[in-house]
C-alpha cells in the first residue's frame, strides 16, 4: 500500500470516528440542552406551586389563633360567670387559688416553624431553578457545545422569564450598593 | 465529547505509525490499534466520571435470621494431569491437561440475612467452615445492621453548584471531624461524632442511634448522625456541610454546639430533604431540651424524622450531569495513558505481523511482479 493511499485510508478511518463522534455529540448536546430547558420549566411552576402551598397554609394556620382565643375568651367567661354570676364576685374578701384556661403559646411556635420551614424551602426551590438555570447557560456557552447549540437554535425559551422571586428591598440594596443595618425596633 | 477530547492524541499517534511505518502496519493492524484504542479509552472516560460522582451512603435495618449454608467447595485443585503430545519429530508440541478436583464435597456459610436485603458472610474458623464461629453464635435476631451503599452523587461531582459551598473548611481546618462511614464488625457503626465534647455515656449514644437507624431504616431509608462541637461559632455549621458536602443522599446530621457544661448553644440539621419543617422542628425540639442529654434528644430525633423526614432521590440532581468534567489531574493521566497506550500499540504493530498479512501482502507483490 503506498504512502498516499495510507494516508487517505487513515484519514478515512479518522473522519469516520469523530464524524461518528460528532453526530453521537449532535444528538447528546441537543437531548441535553431539550432536558435542561424542560427542567427549568418544570422547576419555575414548582417555585410557584410550592410558594402558593406556604402562603395558603400559613393563612389557613394564622387564623387557628384568633379561633382558639375566641373559643378561650368564651370559655374563660363562661367560668367566671358560673363562679361569680353575671356581675362578678361582690365578697369583701376572697381567699382561693384561682384555675383558669391558659393561652397556648405553641400555637404561635407552629406558626414561625411554618413561616420558618416555609421560607427554607422556598429558598431551595430557588436555588434549585438558580443551578438548573446556571448548568443550561454553561451549556450553551461552553466550547465546542456553543456551536452545536446555537447550530440546532437553542435557546428555545426566554430565560428572563425563569428568574427568582425577590423583594422590593433586595432589588433596592442590589441596584444603590447600600444594604442598611436591620432594625428590630422602630 | 470529553471521549473525543481523550481520543484525540491516540488517533494521531496511531494514524503516524500506520503512514510513517511504511508496509509494517497493514489497514487490518491499523484498525485494530484505533478499536483497542476506542475501547480503552471509553473505559477511561467511564472510570473518571464514576470516580468523580461515586459515593458511599449507610442503609440501615436489622437482622431477620441467621442461616448455616451448604455450598459448593470453593477450594479447587489441579488433578490426575497428563501429557498430551500431537504431531511428530520436529514439529511434536505437548500440552499438559488437568482435571479440577475439589478440596471438600462441600463448603458451609454462616451468613446473616438483613432486612435491607442483603446477606452478610461471617467469616470460617476452619476452612471447611464446618465448625460453627463465635461471631455467627452472638449474633441476635433483631439488632441493629448497617451497610454500605454505592450510588452516583451529582452534587459531589459538581464542584461549582450552588449546593456546594465555598472557602469555609479552611477556618476549622483542625476541627471538622471526618465523617462516620466506618463499619467495624460486619454491621455495626458508631454515628455519634464528639468534637472536644465528652460524654461519658457515648457508648449509650452509639447503641440508642443504632436502635433508631434500624427503626426508622425501613421506612424512612434515612442514616441519622449526630455530631457535638464544643463552644463553635454558628458558621461552623456551614463549613462542616461544606466538608461532608452536605452529608450523603439519605443522612439527617444533627449538629449541635455546647458549652463546657455540655449546654446546648445553638443546634442545625443538616439533610437533603425538601421538607424543611424537619430542619425547624428538629432545631426547635432539640434547643427546647437544653442540654446534650441522650434520652430527650433521642426521642425527639424518632419524632421529627418520623414525622417530617421524606428521602430525596438523587434523580432531582441528574441535571448537574453534563457538568461532571475530569479534574486537571485526570486529564494529564487520560492524556498520559493515551500517548503511552499508541506509542506501545504502534511500536507493537510495527515490530509484530500480527495477522500475518505482512507476509502475504509481500509474497503476492513479489508474484504480481
Amino acid at each position: 500500500m503506498s504512502t498516499g493511499l495510507k494516508v487517505f485510508v487513515g484519514l478515512g478511518v479518522v473522519f469516520a470516528l469523530f464524524g461518528g463522534g460528532l453526530a453521537m455529540t449532535f444528538i447528546g448536546v441537543n437531548n441535553n440542552l431539550v432536558g435542561l430547558e424542560q427542567g427549568i420549566v418544570a422547576q419555575y411552576k414548582q417555585n410557584q406551586n410550592n410558594y402558593d402551598n406556604y402562603i395558603k397554609k400559613l393563612q389557613e394556620v394564622a387564623q387557628v389563633p384568633a379561633m382558639y382565643t375566641e373559643d378561650l375568651k368564651a370559655v374563660y367567661t363562661a367560668a367566671i360567670t358560673g363562679r361569680y354570676g353575671a356581675d362578678g364576685s361582690k365578697a369583701m374578701f376572697q381567699f382561693l387559688k384561682e384555675q383558669n384556661p391558659q393561652l397556648d403559646a405553641s400555637l404561635y411556635t407552629k406558626i414561625q416553624q411554618i413561616i420558618e420551614s416555609g421560607r427554607n424551602s422556598f429558598e431551595a426551590d430557588q436555588k434549585t431553578l438558580l443551578d438548573k438555570r446556571r448548568v443550561y447557560e454553561i451549556e450553551l456557552k461552553q466550547f465546542p457545545g456553543n456551536l452545536v447549540a446555537s447550530f440546532l437554535g437553542f435557546p428555545k425559551i426566554d430565560l428572563e422569564k425563569y428568574d427568582i422571586v425577590t423583594s422590593q428591598e433586595t432589588d433596592d440594596a442590589f441596584r444603590t450598593k447600600k444594604a442598611p443595618p436591620v432594625q428590630l425596633r422602630k | 465529547m470529553i471521549l473525543l477530547t481523550m481520543l484525540i492524541i491516540p488517533t494521531i499517534v496511531a494514524l503516524a505509525f500506520f503512514v510513517l511505518s511504511g508496509k509494517r502496519i497493514t489497514i487490518k493492524e491499523f484498525l485494530t490499534q484505533m478499536a483497542v484504542q476506542v475501547v480503552l479509552m471509553t473505559c477511561i472516560a467511564y472510570g473518571v466520571s464514576c470516580q468523580n460522582t461515586h459515593d458511599v451512603e449507610i442503609l440501615n435495618g436489622r437482622v431477620t435470621r441467621k442461616v448455616r449454608d451448604v455450598v459448593s467447595c470453593r477450594h479447587s485443585y489441579q488433578c490426575n494431569c497428563y501429557e498430551s503430545c500431537t504431531g511428530s519429530g520436529q514439529n511434536q508440541s505437548c500440552t499438559t491437561i488437568c482435571q479440577t478436583c475439589y478440596e471438600h464435597s462441600y463448603d458451609v456459610d454462616w451468613d446473616v440475612h438483613t432486612s435491607i436485603g442483603r446477606t452478610i458472610s461471617i467469616d470460617t474458623i476452619d476452612r471447611q467452615g464446618l465448625l460453627q464461629p463465635p461471631r455467627w453464635t452472638s449474633v441476635i435476631i433483631g439488632e441493629p445492621v448497617s451497610i454500605s451503599n454505592w450510588y452516583t452523587n451529582y452534587i459531589k461531582g459538581s464542584p461549582d453548584s450552588l449546593f456546594r459551598h465555598q472557602g469555609l473548611t479552611e477556618k476549622y481546618e483542625k476541627s471538622i471531624p471526618g465523617y462516620p462511614g466506618n463499619i467495624y464488625d460486619y454491621y455495626r457503626l458508631n454515628r455519634l461524632v464528639l468534637v472536644g465534647v465528652t460524654l461519658t455515656d457515648a457508648t449509650h449514644w452509639n447503641r440508642d442511634l443504632s436502635e433508631l437507624n434500624a427503626t426508622l431504616g425501613a421506612s424512612k431509608q434515612v442514616n441519622i448522625v449526630v455530631v457535638a462541637v464544643k463552644n463553635a461559632p454558628q458558621d461552623y455549621f456551614y463549613a462542616l456541610e461544606q466538608s461532608w458536602i452536605g452529608g450523603k443522599k439519605n443522612d439527617v446530621v444533627l449538629v449541635v454546639s455546647v458549652d463546657d457544661s455540655n449546654n446546648i448553644q445553638w443546634t442545625e440539621v443538616m439533610a437533603w430533604t425538601d421538607n424543611k419543617m424537619l430542619h425547624v422542628s428538629l432545631r426547635d425540639q432539640v434547643n427546647a431540651v437544653g442540654s446534650l442529654t441522650r434520652e430527650p434528644v433521642i426521642r425527639a430525633l424518632s419524632n421529627a424524622v418520623g414525622a417530617f423526614y421524606v428521602r430525596k432521590p438523587m434523580k432531582d440532581f441528574e441535571y448537574l450531569s453534563g457538568l461532571v468534567k475530569p479534574t486537571t489531574g485526570q486529564w494529564i493521566f487520560s492524556m498520559i495513558f493515551g500517548l503511552v497506550l499508541s506509542v506501545g500499540l504502534g511500536v507493537y504493530m510495527v515490530r509484530n505481523d500480527v495477522f500475518n498479512e505482512e507476509y502475504e501482502e509481500h509474497s503476492w507483490k513479489r508474484w504480481r511482479r
